[in-house]
């Protein structure tokens, strides 16, 4: 029995239906507040874990295989396979400041604090561009940084981009695009070649549909 | 550990801290890795691979030259007292090939050899790894054809047997497969990285935006899509699809190989437990040939690491082929500890009582000198935890009781046949 990790919410949501369009068995049981629910006939283990936290499951093999946000795959810099896209939770990493200097060049800050949920990848970021920037690591609304000058810039998850208009930021620019991807724990695909390849192959049927 | 029956409080000052990365061993965790060690050893020795004992430093020039680049961000370093830097070994393979191709050079070839030790890498601590880790491993040096590649394959598959590891499968590649196809495609060095990382996470789509992104022809576009499909048993037809996907005489070698060393596994019934990944493109920087890993479950990075290494010794001394490979011992150990529980604490065969006649020390030196483990009775140890105690009665007897027996008395004389039948029980 393969274990699959999901992650609660919405792409929970989507890759359930996605799994069973694919000929799979969904819970056996309404979830409710359990964690871990094997499927109804039996093949798949289901366990429910915070976003997150998902390519850490799975890296660490406590899941086979798990359903996660590149982003958030990228953001753990999580060691796994990561055989296929798929068709949900299309997003971006984004950069975003108050409207105001939307033509400011990033270069021009001055040390910069930027409010994220996603360190690692902001880090690298700014690093990168060789501007020193001051994280502000916070665990939720991390477009209120600006309004509350506890940030200058922020470095989220644009969807619709309607957030961010609320709060009166605009995008400056995109990180990294993201998509719900499978992974699967490097261990386990060598032990479970057949069951996993099973399970991708009807999984890209499905999709190509 | 167990839990301790004796009621001591924690000391009241605050405990020293240890870097991260490091770890202590006592007990059956202390005696799991030895005997580990020891276990390969004994198996090497069978192989007629001798033990090679390298330095723990050496130069950081030697560790992080040509030979380890990748390895040269994750050493430790530190100043010797002339102000030459000098570096923790990263691996032990880099000085093997070292001492082989810098002192060895005229010995009769191949050459064979065996270690164990820690070696250090600054890396981040996931997956079962440690900043000091224990390695053992084998190298054969100067031996270039698939006899060799296989035997240190069987060796593996025989040594992660001897360690008693219920389950675990090695996976094959040959980076000459992956090279060939990258000189038949023609990319430059920052477009390889990528193909590269891609092939890494398996990730087909993004190898697929890779070859529409760098213009790649179609049927280029679809042999580096190809290579994502070259996985599966050693009877499946993976290398037969790899014979046909062969663009050029590298790929076309890379097959032979992996089909003579597939042979060669068969002979050595091991077969069983490889699979095949022509995609697997990730290792040590020095490797040139096959290379493969071992996993096993509950632990999610590889277990053993190893391949064929032809241009390593060369930078040392005369150019030699090798293969060889690495055990992870820490990650072995874990994984065997969280698949089987944790290994049991070494406890005495024998507790022996202090007496006033002293006769205990002929006692305890005879049921020594049989082999039995034994403790005197010195503290407070409860010796229930013993499988038996002996008692001295001062008048030429002793009294031995043994855990749901009566109490067994006889005189001294006795000891040794009584320390033989003991000896007996127990093994």
């Amino acid at each position: 029995m393969l274990t699959i990790a999901l992650p609660k919410g919405r792409l929970a949501d989507d890759a359930l239906v996605w799994l069973q369009r694919a000929g799979w068995s969904l819970p056996a049981t309404d979830s409710g507040r359990k964690l871990v629910v094997a499927s109804q006939d039996g093949r798949l283990n289901y366990v429910l874990a915070k976003p997150m936290d998902v390519p850490v499951f799975v890296e660490q093999g406590a899941a086979d295989i798990g359903i996660a946000g590149r982003d958030v795959v990228r953001e753990r810099a999580a060691d796994v396979f990561e055989p296929m896209r798929l068709p949900f939770g299309h997003c971006r990493l984004s950069v975003a400041g108050p409207a105001a200097r939307k033509d400011l060049p990033l270069r021009l800050d001055v040390y910069p604090r930027v409010a994220t949920k996603y360190p690692r990848l902001t880090g690298q970021y700014f690093r990168d561009r060789g501007i020193s920037a001051e994280l502000i690591v916070l665990s939720g609304s991390v477009e209120l940084g600006p309004l509350v000058n506890l940030a200058d810039l922020i470095v989220d998850l644009v969807q619709t981009g309607d957030t961010l208009q609320a709060n009166e930021l605009v995008e400056l620019r995109t990180i990294l695009e993201s998509q719900a991807i499978l992974i699967v724990n490097r261990a386990s695909y060598r032990l479970h070649t057949a069951a996993i390849d099973a399970l991708l192959s009807s999984m890209r049927h499905t999709i190509g549909k | 550990m167990t839990h301790s029956s004796l009621q001591i409080p924690p000391p009241s000052i605050t405990p020293p801290a240890i870097p991260r990365g490091v770890a202590d061993f006592f007990g059956g965790a202390a005696q799991a890795r030895r005997q580990a060690e020891s276990a390969l050893r004994q198996l090497a020795r069978l192989w007629a691979y001798t033990e090679i004992i390298p330095p723990t430093f050496e130069y950081a020039d030697t560790l992080a030259g040509e030979a380890g680049s990748q390895l040269a961000a994750e050493l430790y370093r530190f100043l010797d007292r002339d102000g030459r830097t000098l570096a923790l070994r990263p691996d032990l393979t880099i000085p093997t090939a070292r001492i082989a191709g810098s002192k060895l050079y005229d010995q009769a070839l191949p050459q064979r050899f065996f270690y164990t030790g820690s070696a250090f890498r600054y890396e981040e601590l996931r997956g079962g790894r440690q900043r000091e880790f224990l390695q053992a491993g084998v190298e054969l040096i100067g031996a270039g054809g698939a006899d060799a590649d296989a035997e240190v394959l069987a060796l593996a598959v025989q040594a992660l047997q001897a360690l008693g590891l219920p389950k675990f499968r090695f996976s094959l590649g040959h980076l000459g497969y992956f090279h060939g196809l990258l000189a038949h495609l023609a990319l430059a060095p920052a477009e390889i990285a990528r193909v590269q990382a891609a092939l890494d996470r398996k990730s087909h789509d993004e190898v697929a935006d890779l070859a529409a992104e760098l213009r790649l022809p179609p049927p280029e576009r679809q042999t580096l899509l190809g290579l994502l499909d070259l996985i599966g048993s050693l009877e499946s037809d993976t290398l037969a699809r790899a014979q046909k996907l062969a663009r050029n005489q590298k790929m076309q070698d890379a097959v032979q190989r992996l089909q003579a060393i597939s042979q060669r596994l068969h002979h050595y019934a091991v077969h069983h437990a490889f699979m095949v990944d022509l995609a697997d493109v990730r290792g040590m920087d020095y490797y040139t040939g096959i290379t493969f890993k071992a996993y096993t479950s509950q632990m999610g990075s590889s277990i053993v690491n190893g391949g064929r290494y032809d241009n390593l010794v060369g930078h040392f001394g005369p150019p030699r082929p090798a293969v060889g490979c690495a055990f992870y011992l820490d990650r072995i150990l874990l994984a065997q500890r969280r698949q089987l529980g944790p290994p049991p604490d070494p406890r005495p065969d024998l507790f022996i009582h202090p007496c006033a006649c002293a006769q205990y020390v002929a006692l305890a030196q005879q049921s020594r000198a049989a082999g039995l483990i034994t403790a005197l009775a010195l503290g407070p140890e409860s010796p229930s935890t013993a499988a038996a105690s002996l008692r001295c009665t001062c008048d030429g007897g002793a009294i031995l009781e043994r855990p749901g027996q009566p109490p067994q008395r006889f005189a001294v004389g006795e000891w040794p046949h009584i320390v033989a039948e003991l000896k007996s029980l127990g093994s």
